[in-house]
């Protein structure tokens, strides 16, 4: 079976500039695939590739089996896209401009207002069907600007920083659409650089800094690699003696680098051990008769995770690992 | 939504010219749309009417006053019969130019206005992007976009079609000479709305796309024809004192400057209509082609098809051109080639991806 995603040495130059520096990724069909690193990483411009709108200056990427090189019109019919920005056309109503993009994959007039009907109610627009599409928010917009990438039930999903720019609400509803679009069989490519947003959709990431896939897998796999060490947070039921006992005897636990009583009275552990490691450390403390109430990471792990992996100090051991 | 809802996966590609119509119908419908929503669209074409009928009577009056002057200079003040033929093909001929004249000046500068942001605007409105990324016919976008400019343009010069049928009340031109105008007009509307659309994709900013488009337009109404005029001055023999012998040399001015040039060719289809050699327009058409006025009937349809053809001309090839500056990928392929194979996966597709593991 392809793979929905194959891309092999893909690299782009702008000048002397290398903003994509050979990378290699294989997504397989169904996945949502998280592309994350930090702002200037090249995720947008590997996207762009993908979606055809920029010539790779090295190496290939297919996708379905269509070269993005070679086949680009092939590639246009199996893609749906939404770019980190975009505008909208004024005097243009919603359905209007659902049907606009739906001619061009010359699809049926009468399909084409069952089409529009239907993805106005999966992005939840049916009751602006007739508004103009310049007065919609912009979490209305973006939702718009994927419904326009689905007109033509696309096999594979590029999506850059769909939820910038989103609230909250706006957010988890849009993570609600990315997994039921995944549950309708669509292979979802997304970007970003708020990673807990990733963490909670993905089935797989891969981590790119200056141009280049640091790690890749799912976010198990990249964490149990990575890990070197996590910060954990506790926080202590009692007086701050019972903190303090607390304090003292969890400093004397192996796997415990560092215990430090925070301002709010709450601790601070730095870890050295995996995930077994803290859960044996909890359970020893509460046979031990400290009352802990609460006990897990400072970040989401993805994102120290990624700050750990990205950091511009250790770039020597980044691109060992 | 369901997977069984009538999305279907379309796994036949359809023909490369469906998806070119396909292509120029949404984009012109789309276009169109916006351009004649509310009242604006109308009111231009009141306004351009208007000021057309403005023209024509204010010709009819000029030539009418000046007929009358005429007469009483030469008959003692005594009545003319202002109907005479000869005077009534004047006013007609004299009507026929003037609204010929306006109306390209009209066309060359309405059509970069309507062509000059077709692409830009899209660029700053990141809206290309969106475009480029479904299968669309780059050639269908560009000729869509063209069409519903153009079309536009195509009704202002239509409007003016009963205006210029007054002519036809006082005698002094054939119906083919209409024929020939309306030909010219929409050659050279043809013409300037490429250039337009060309500029549009060549910049980034519609400002600027529409000040070098304007530019172009300036230096082919009246560069062209300095350049012309200064080529043949220095190219003439004179006496001494400067006074041109009216000898011209071997290698005087090629007439190719002014092909391009929409004006010349409404000279010398005002020359045609008239047919009088020794009227202003036909003596400077008879300089322009080199042909001498004894050789009246050579001189009819020479100089202005050619003009019209060159308008197409450029209209076709600044049309290719704006396709491949819109296309993504093609442009480096002008450089580099690479074997196309044909548009076929390398294996059977699969029928459907495969639902994610629920795990």
């Amino acid at each position: 079976m392809i793979p929905a995603v194959r891309i092999q040495g893909l690299a782009k130059r702008y000048g002397t500039v290398l903003a994509v520096a050979g990378v290699d990724l294989e997504i397989g069909a169904g996945e949502i695939f998280g592309l994350v690193g930090p702002n200037g990483a090249g995720k947008t411009t590997i996207i762009r590739m993908l979606a055809t709108l920029l010539e790779p200056s090295d190496g290939e990427a297919q996708i379905c089996g269509f070269d993005v090189r070679r086949q680009p019109n092939s590639v246009r019919r199996v893609i749906g896209y939404m770019p980190d920005t975009f505008g909208v056309y004024d005097d243009m109503r919603v359905w209007e401009y659902l049907d606009f993009f739906a001619q061009f994959y010359v699809i049926p007039t009468s399909q084409r207002r069952q089409i529009v009907t239907d993805l106005l109610e999966l992005v939840e627009l049916s009751s602006r069907r007739d508004d103009y599409v310049h007065t919609l928010s912009r979490g209305m917009q973006q939702r718009l600007c994927l419904a326009h990438a689905l007109v033509h039930d696309p096999r594979v999903l590029l999506l850059d920083e769909p939820a910038s720019g989103l609230d909250p609400r706006a957010r988890a509803e849009l993570r609600e659409l990315l997994r039921e679009l995944s549950s309708l069989g669509k292979t979802i490519v997304i970007s970003s650089h708020i990673l807990p947003e990733l963490e909670e959709v993905c089935t797989a990431v891969a981590i790119i800094d200056r141009g280049r896939v640091l790690a890749s897998g799912s976010v198990d796999q990249i964490q149990a690699r990575f890990r070197r060490g996590s910060v954990v947070r506790a926080r202590i039921l009692g007086d701050p003696d019972a903190v303090r006992s607390a304090q003292e005897f969890l400093s004397a636990q192996p796997d415990v680098a560092s215990v430090e009583i925070m301002s709010d009275g709450r601790l601070e552990l730095a870890l050295t051990g995996d995930d077994d490691a803290s859960a044996a450390l909890l359970y020893r403390a509460m046979t031990a008769g400290h009352r802990v109430v609460s006990f897990g990471p400072v970040a989401s792990d993805l994102e120290e995770l990624f700050l750990q992996v990205t950091s511009p100090n250790e770039p020597d051991e980044q691109s060992a690992a | 939504m369901t997977p069984d809802d009538p999305v279907v996966v379309r796994e036949r590609e359809p023909s490369a010219l469906r998806s070119f119509w396909a292509s120029i119908s949404a984009v012109s419908a789309k276009e169109s749309r916006w351009r004649m929503r509310g009242r604006r669209a109308f009111v231009i074409v009141t306004i351009y009417v208007a000021l057309l009928s403005l023209l024509v009577y204010a010709v009819y009056q000029f030539m009418y006053d000046r007929a009358l002057m005429q007469a009483q200079w030469e008959s003692d003040g005594l009545s003319v019969d202002f109907v005479s033929g000869a005077l009534s093909a004047q006013i007609g001929q004299a009507i026929f130019g003037a609204i010929l004249v306006l109306q390209t000046v009209l066309t060359v500068m309405v059509a970069p206005a309507l062509t000059s942001g077709a692409f830009s605007v899209e660029r700053e409105k990141q809206t290309l992007d969106l475009l480029i990324t479904t299968p669309v016919s780059t050639l269908g976008l560009v000729v869509g976009k063209l069409i519903s400019s153009l079309a536009y343009v195509f009704l202002l010069i239509a409007a003016s079609v009963p205006l210029m049928s007054v002519v036809f009340a006082f005698g002094g031109l054939a119906p083919e000479d209409l024929v020939r105008a309306y030909i010219l007009l929409i050659a050279v509307a043809f013409g300037i709305g490429s250039l337009g659309l060309f500029m549009s994709a060549l910049t980034k900013r519609t400002q600027l796309s529409t000040v070098l488009s304007y530019l172009i337009v300036l230096g082919l109404m009246f560069g062209t024809l300095v350049l012309h005029t200064y080529w043949m001055a220095s190219s003439t023999e004179r006496e001494n004192d400067g006074r041109p012998i009216g000898q011209v040399l071997s290698h005087h001015a090629p007439e190719a400057i002014l092909w391009l040039n929409p004006l010349a060719a409404d000279v010398d289809l005002a020359c045609t209509a008239t047919a009088e050699f020794y009227q202003f327009t036909c003596s400077y058409i008879s300089v322009v082609t080199g042909r001498g006025a004894e050789a009246a009937d050579s001189m009819r349809d020479v100089f202005w098809p050619v003009s019209a053809a060159s308008f197409l001309v450029l209209g076709v090839g600044l049309t290719l051109l704006t396709t491949q500056l819109i296309a993504p990928s093609r442009r480096l392929r002008l450089r580099r080639r690479p074997a196309v194979p044909p548009e076929q996966p390398p294996e059977a597709t699969p029928p459907e991806a495969t639902p994610p593991d629920p795990s």
